[in-house]
């Protein structure tokens, strides 16, 4: 079941055919759904996902014909015209195509018919799940269909309903004249598309290949330079290919053979789409020098995974140093994330929050623009805070004065052997820690200074009265 | 426990037993923010006084944000405690650092009030817009500190030489040490810039709770103001607990460097002498006419009233009672109350609004001889005195019900009169119950709403105990969780806490002087209402006089009907009115004792209608009693079962003492109003007045039990000692303990009950004129329109459809026509020979009544339509008003069906008819198919939401017998246990609270009406079915109960599919 949510409530859009023997309807809120069916599973709506998927459906379709449309929510046609003798008459072209697509776990109905509104008329309000219908036989196929068939908006189908016009040959007996006045010109136009009267091409799904390039070796190679070599003529052939397309790659995946038919494979993510063969080459190369083998390799292959389309930027003429700049950076930074691990750049953002520890965190990096974005948020910089935080404080003995004063303020403090005198002490400064995960101590930090001019952040725990080092300014 | 004085001061909370710390260290503490700065504060007022009390502080303040809303409760509870409460108000401007400012005396507070009001006047409910020009304006006699804020800036240090240079001596630089940052040094500038401009510091801890622990609760409150989660509220929250009330020595330990800080508290305190006790409420003046005392217009108006209402000469009695009245009147100066009243009235009267008083003053014999109420003294025997009693230092309380259509024109006519400096609505604190904590907790720790509103559910029983583990395991949460721990543990803090300012119902406040100089005014969300800060307790409190403005439908209805009856009039007979409506008609009982009361005021409820044939009202005093039994006060006190057997002579009348005797007498022993109850505690247990004004309280006080308990020992004491047997006093507590739950005053009873005659005359003499009204008062009442012309239908009167050539907006009477209509076999004649009822336009859904006002007016120039396109043109209405006209089945005058006359009016243009008119080619007629019967009487429904044509359930009829399902009329000889199966229209699904999750329900068939009744069990099964269909099928077996007839049921099954998408709206009350 598919959920979507309209203003603050989670509305169920579709529901599968087991749900929907359960009461379970378009419309109805999410909790209502759950009541009527218990363990029911649902995810989001995503009506791009959707489109998304239902073009790369299309795709797949060409293999039955050039001419594919996929008309959203959940429609594609095929132009068949000439393909009977290529698959031996429709006959069998529908058989074939509900069978591969019963293997691809769809449910499907399909009707060839003259016209795709007829054919759509058929496959969705037809009564058998396949159906062909002859070039004599539209409008009587049509006839007693219901009028839903015509692919109406809703207000048009609500006002036929309240007129007791339910099926398309009641609607062909009626005066054509008085219909565009009471319906709109959408009806007939409709209507004498499912007949035939008015043409309505199908709009094509273009055809993408998959951009890919593989090479075979004869005897099992190890040498890093032949390797490269191989590579670099592969790379020309992707980034050839990418050019075409006006593309460039966002995600590789190199995949290595090796002679005992075992594969490695590696992922190469690029911040920014790019067919620059340099560019590639030298990522490429980063990214290969990890893969080891024994026994040499047998084959290569690069997968152009995602693509973008490439924006050719203006070139600012001021900017242009700038550009090229960040531009290096973003090299470095995507060659360091190779080498080292994707997780070995990050960016710290700032976090409004009282705790110190809390009030950064790591990002894993993206990009310069959103870098800059980030160190905006506010934070309690007002305040005397250290240059240098310590990942986990360090537990330190400390002196106090007045002695017995539970609220004193530190004097002296010992730190791996070494003692510190202080000359000066600012605070305390309490800080409560995050009582809603169950650390709900206070800390009172002191911001002091020894005798040679040292500044230290520490502080103590009201409740336990340990004293801890927390930074250096 | 010591008892609870006032019933606004909760118990102490058990989780923090100040001690009392030895006061040498003299302090007081003067910027506290309450829960009155909704969302800020995290304890109430008597917390936060009590605590003060018990560290020993010398005075308490109170600092609400931009609001006085919470003064009248900290000055109870500090007047209780014997603490000196410094009345203030945070003020925040949009050009200034925050001002603490403190009233020094009267004067200034009223200079603070009127700031406030001008703030909250300018701008939407809740918000204030003040700038630094207005307070510099306004107030004068106050004392002031400014709130620097975390960093001193120029600006800071520019505002407090200007603030210095008008206030002079009385601006201080409030100064507190949170540990926010190092406190020394904040002090340190604080001072340096005190002594540059020669403002002395005060020493404050800006205090958000009473003790450390109430800290996370803050949090909490302030994720709820920012709608964030406690994880994601980062810098919003304080950065520690440190604003709690301190014992003075650790507020003299931070501020030992400056003592003088400290001292300065203690000398503002001293300054501000001001007090509400000081506030002197004065009765608005201008009621009596010059040269005439208040008291002596009252006295005119009633001895000409009472020579008006008794023509035949006043009986001596009556003479006796408003003489007595008007004495004690005089005695307790609320004479001008009764005037204020009676100017309302009076205005209603000149307008042509309907009214009644109701309440405990109401029925006294001056009030109906003023024409504040018409239940005659003679018929019903209240005494004053119990009601207005010299104890009770509390202005009377009187309740005015108006037509609910109009009662707005009363309320605007006392802003008018007064102005609205002088008048404002009283406020409602909206506080947090079990639900709406639940779900705002919850949403701050961050809990899913899906969680969260499945708790709220589970767990809406929340406020009347205690959450143990066991109840959490039950309802499938975890104990040990630490989320679903602190979620309890701060649910349980948050109940009672104040969310926003709403405005009562209809209490309204009139003053003498400004209003604006006694409390602040904002104004309400609804345009043209003007609120004042305090609800009805804190006027309560402080003696200030309040006369609700309430809304009734009845009336409406009433009014309706009774100018349809005067229409029909010829002109030289006299009108009838209200009061002159002819009492005790023998037919009128008897209709109610055959529970033939649909419509008819209060006792149309299903609980009502299966008490009056038991009951069997005979006059006026039964429907007294019948309005004040079926009410969840007696019903759990046990009390209907005893008065039943007494009066139906099956038990004897016994009384347990002469002195009760006389206060039982009128209900045959069994005490069912409120003011017995008090009785019984006074003369059975030796309640002095004021004690049992208490109980009538605590009483009140509903759903907070334990208040009663206190009363129970005393009760039972004070009886045993005045020789009552130990089971019968412990019978009397447990029925006062049900009127702890709702107890119905006889009073407003009373009133009722008049209404509930007045409406069942209508209904039993002009039936046709009822409908009428009733329909042209909806929404209202239990039922829906459909079910109301059907039982119109079934006394004989003709329901005629909505037609273009005959209907007006209202719905009208039409001329006496065939009887009946559709299927319905009247059942009763009386209607047949009056007139019958032509449905309004206001029937049909989604029409405006300018459109329609206008179709009327063009019918009436042209004397009728004469075809379909006379109309159109005509009326050059818009395609969609015409489709739904079509729709709605109001073109047959014309010959023209549903779809035809939607066919007709598709694709009009709406445009005033041109030249070219008729030269219009003419369209070949079309043929559309006939609309079957059952998708005719859906379209009914849909459109109209009933329908004449004949019953949804009719149509069905053939599928339900092979079902085996019998009609509701086979009921009525069905033997009791045999089990049966009904299946009809939902009317009505309710959940009484007091029947321990029964649900009863009422179906409809086109043969009359089946009652079932659903066990708990049983409904939890059925949950979708009986909660989420129109028509529905119940299999059960019968139980009979004298004349009435229910089904216990076992299984319920939705069958509104065989309807197909008829819509019915059901009343569902809980």
């Amino acid at each position: 079941m598919l959920v979507g949510r309209i203003a603050s409530r989670q509305v169920v859009f579709h529901a599968c055919d087991i749900a929907i023997a359960r009461g379970v309807r378009a419309g109805m809120t999410l909790a209502e759904a759950t009541a009527l069916c218990r363990g029911l599973v649902h995810g989001d709506h995503d009506p791009q996902r959707n489109a998304r998927s239902l073009q790369a459906f299309a795709q797949w379709m060409i293999r039955f014909s050039p001419v594919v449309e996929a008309s959203l929510p959940d429609s594609i046609y095929l132009d068949v015209t000439g393909t009977e003798r290529l698959y031996g008459g429709l006959e069998r072209l529908c058989r074939l195509v509900s069978e591969s697509l019963k293997k691809l776990r769809f449910s499907t109905r399909i009707a060839i018919a003259p016209t795709p509104g007829a054919a759509w008329a058929v496959a969705s309000f037809g009564r058998r799940d396949r159906a062909i219908i002859a070039e004599s036989g539209v409008s009587e196929a049509l006839a007693g269909l219901s009028v839903a068939a015509l692919r109406l908006e809703p207000e048009i189908l609500e006002s036929l309903d309240a007129l007791g016009i339910e099926t398309i040959g009641q609607l062909m007996i009626l005066p054509r004249k008085s219909l565009p006045k009471r319906f709109g010109a959408p009806l007939l136009k409709r209507l004498d598309q499912a007949l035939g009267l008015i043409a309505e091409p199908l709009v094509p799904v273009r055809f993408r290949r998959r951009i890919e390039a593989a090479l075979e070796f004869e005897s099992p190679v190890e040498s890093l330079e032949m390797l490269w070599e191989a590579l670099n003529r592969l790379i020309a052939e992707v980034t050839d290919a990418l050019k075409t397309q006006g593309r460039g790659a966002k995600r590789l995946v190199l995949e290595f053979t090796s002679s005992d038919a075992s594969r490695t494979q590696k992922e190469i993510h690029l911040s920014q789409a790019s067919a620059d063969s340099a560019k590639l080459f030298n990522l490429i190369r980063l990214a290969s020098e990890a893969v080891k083998t024994e026994t040499g390799f047998v084959a290569i292959a690069i997968k152009v995974q995602a693509s973008e389309k490439l924006t050719h930027e203006q070139m600012s003429l001021l900017h242009k140093v700038s550009r090229e700049a960040e531009r290096d950076f973003v090299d470095l930074t995507e060659r360091l994330a190779l080498r080292l691990g994707e997780n070995a750049v990050r960016v710290a953002e700032l976090v409004p929050h009282h705790v110190p520890e809390r009030a950064f965190r790591l990002l894993k990096f993206d990009s310069p623009s959103s870098m800059a974005l980030k160190s905006e948020l506010p934070s309690p910089c007002h305040k005397a805070r250290p240059l240098r935080l310590l990942p986990t404080p360090t537990e330190v003995r400390c002196m106090i004065y007045p002695l017995s004063d539970e609220e004193g303020i530190p004097v002296s403090f010992m730190l791996k052997g070494q003692s510190f005198q202080l000359a000066h002490a600012r605070g305390p400064e309490r800080i409560t820690g995050p009582w809603c995960e169950g650390r709900d101590k206070t800390r009172e930090y002191f911001d002091v200074e020894d005798k040679a001019g040292k500044r230290f952040w520490l502080f103590r725990i009201s409740e336990t009265r340990k004293w801890y080092l927390h930074g250096y300014f | 426990m010591p008892e609870n004085p006032n019933p606004k001061l909760h118990a102490p909370s058990a989780e923090f037993k100040p001690k009392v710390m030895p006061n040498d260290v003299a302090y007081a503490e003067l910027g506290v923010t309450t829960n009155f700065s909704f969302l800020r504060g995290a304890s109430h007022a008597d917390e936060l006084v009590a605590q003060a009390a018990a560290l020993g502080y010398r005075a308490i303040g109170i600092t609400d944000l931009n609001s006085l809303a919470g003064v009248v409760r900290m000055h109870v509870a500090a007047k209780e405690v014997g603490l000196k409460l410094v009345v203030g108000s945070r003020l925040q401007f949009k050009d200034h650092s925050d001002l603490l400012v403190w009233p020094v005396d009267r004067m200034g507070y009223g200079e603070l009030c009127t700031l406030l009001t001008i703030g909250k006047r300018r701008t939407d409910k809740g918000e204030c817009d003040l700038s630094m020009g207005d307070f510099l304006n306004g107030c004068k006699n106050v004392h002031a500190a400014i709130v620097p804020g975390e960093a001193i800036s120029q600006t800071v240090a520019g505002e407090v030489g200007k603030l210095k240079d008008v206030l002079g001596k009385q601006l201080s630089i409030a100064a507190s040490c949170t540990y926010e940052s190092d406190n020394q040094s904040r002090l340190e500038e604080w001072v340096a810039l005190g002594r540059r401009s020669g403002v002395p510091l005060l020493a404050t801890n800006d205090v958000h709770y009473h003790i450390p622990a109430r800290r996370k609760l803050q949090d909490i409150l302030t994720c709820i103001r920012h709608g964030c989660t406690i994880f994601d509220a980062g810098l919003r929250l304080f950065q520690n607990g440190e604003r709690y009330l301190k014992s003075p020595q650790q507020m003299q330990s931070l501020f030992r460097e400056h003592p003088k800080a400290i001292e300065r508290g203690l000398e503002i305190a001293h300054d501000c002498s001001f007090n509400l006790d000081q506030l002197k409420y004065e009765y608005p003046d201008e009621l009596a006419p010059a040269g005439r005392t208040a008291l002596e217009y009252l006295s005119d108006l009633a001895w000409a009233g009472a020579t008006e209402r008794y023509p035949s000469g006043i009986p001596a009695r009556i003479r006796e009672l408003i003489e007595r009245e008007l004495r004690l009147i005089g005695e307790l100066k609320i004479e001008t109350y009764f005037l204020t009243v009676y100017d309302l009235v009076r205005f209603a009267r000149a307008r042509g609004i309907l009214c009644q008083g109701r309440g405990s003053a109401a029925n006294s014999a001056v009030c109906y001889c003023i024409g504040v109420t018409s239940v005659d003294p003679a018929r019903i025997d209240l005494l004053f005195e119990r009601f207005v009693s010299a104890a009770r230092n509390e202005p009377p309380d009187i309740d005015i019900d108006f037509e609910h259509e109009r009662r707005e024109e009363v309320i605007q006519y006392v802003y008018e009169k007064y102005g609205r400096d002088r008048a404002g609505m009283t406020a409602e604190v909206i506080t947090y119950r079990g639900r709406s904590a639940v779900r705002d907790v919850g949403k701050a720790m961050g809990l899913g709403l899906d969680t969260v509103d499945y708790m709220a559910k589970q767990l809406g029983w929340w406020d009347r105990g205690t959450m143990t583990d066991e109840k959490l395991h039950e309802v499938g949460l975890d104990p040990s969780d630490r989320t679903v721990r602190m979620v309890v543990e701060l649910t349980g803090q948050i109940l009672g806490f104040p969310r926003h300012l709403s405005q009562h119902v209809g209490g309204m406040v009139m003053t003498r002087g400004l209003l604006s100089e006694l409390v602040p005014i904002e104004n309400a969300s609804m345009p043209d209402r003007t609120v004042i800060e305090w609800d009805k307790q804190d006027i309560d409190d402080l003696g200030i006089l309040k006369v609700d403005i309430l809304a009734l439908g009845m009336l409406t209805c009433i009014a309706k009907c009774i100018q349809f009856i005067n229409d029909q009039k010829p002109t030289d007979a006299p009108p009838l009115r209200m009061y002159s409506i002819p009492s005790e008609d023998p037919a009128v009982y008897e209709m109610a004792s055959n529970a033939d009361t649909v419509g008819v005021f209060q006792i149309e409820s299903r609980a009502q209608m299966s008490m009056l044939p038991r009951l069997r009202p005979n006059k006026f005093y039964d429907l007294v009693i019948e309005v004040a039994i079926v009410r969840p006060g007696p019903i759990q006190g046990d009390m209907v079962h005893p008065y039943l057997r007494r009066r139906n002579g099956e038990e004897t009348v016994v009384y347990p003492s002469e002195p009760l005797r006389a206060v039982l007498e009128k209900t045959l022993g069994v005490p069912l109003f409120q003011e017995q109850a008090m009785r019984v505690a006074m003369v059975g247990a030796g309640f002095s007045a004021e004690e049992a004004d208490k109980l009538r309280r605590a009483m009140a006080a509903w759903r907070r039990s334990g208040a009663i308990e206190e009363f129970h020992r005393k009760i039972i004491e004070g009886m045993s000692r005045n020789g009552y047997s130990l089971e019968y006093a412990e019978q009397c507590f447990k029925q006062l303990r049900g009127f702890g739950e709702y107890g119905f005053p006889e009073s407003h009873a009373a009133s009722f009950a008049l209404l509930v005659y007045v409406s069942a005359w209508l209904k039993r003499h002009h039936p046709a004129a009822f409908c009428a009204g009733l329909l042209n008062s909806q929404p209202m009442g239990f039922y829906a329109p459909a079910q109301i012309v059907r039982d119109a239908q079934l006394h004989g009167v003709a329901v005629l459809p909505v037609d273009v050539n005959q209907s007006k907006w209202d719905c009208t009477l039409a001329p006496p026509a065939p009887a009946g209509g559709g299927d319905v076999k009247p059942r009763w004649d009386w209607g047949r020979t009056g007139p019958g009822v032509r449905l309004g336009f206001r029937m049909v859904r989604g029409l405006s009544e300018r459109v329609v006002r206008e179709i009327v007016k063009l019918r009436d120039e042209c004397g009728g339509f004469r075809s379909m396109d006379h109309f159109c043109k005509a009326t050059a209405l818009s395609p969609a008003v015409l489709a739904r006209l079509a729709k709605a089945d109001a073109f047959r005058t014309f010959g023209l069906a549903r779809r035809p006359a939607l066919w007709a009016v598709m694709g009009r243009v709406s445009e005033p008819s041109s030249l070219f008119e008729d030269m219009e080619e003419r369209e070949a007629a079309v043929l559309l198919p006939t609309m079957p019967e059952r998708q005719e009487v859906t379209a009914d429904y849909q459109t109209v939401g009933l329908s004449l044509k004949r019953h949804p359930v009719a149509l069905i009829r053939a599928d339900l017998r092979r079902m085996n399902i019998i009609p509701a009329e086979d009921l009525g000889h069905a033997s009791a246990g045999r089990f049966v199966k009904v299946a009809g229209l939902v009317l009505i699904r309710q959940r009484p609270g007091t029947a321990s999750g029964i649900v009863f329900v009422t179906l409809e068939d086109e043969s009359g009406i089946a009652n079932l009744i659903i066990r708990p069990a049983v409904f939890e099964r059925y949950r979708q079915a009986t909660c989420h269909s129109m028509l529905v099928e119940a299999t059960g077996h019968v139980e009979r109960q004298g004349q009435v007839v229910h089904v216990m049921v076992r299984k319920m099954r939705d069958l509104s599919e065989l309807l197909g998408g008829c819509e019915n709206k059901s009343r569902d009350f809980r």
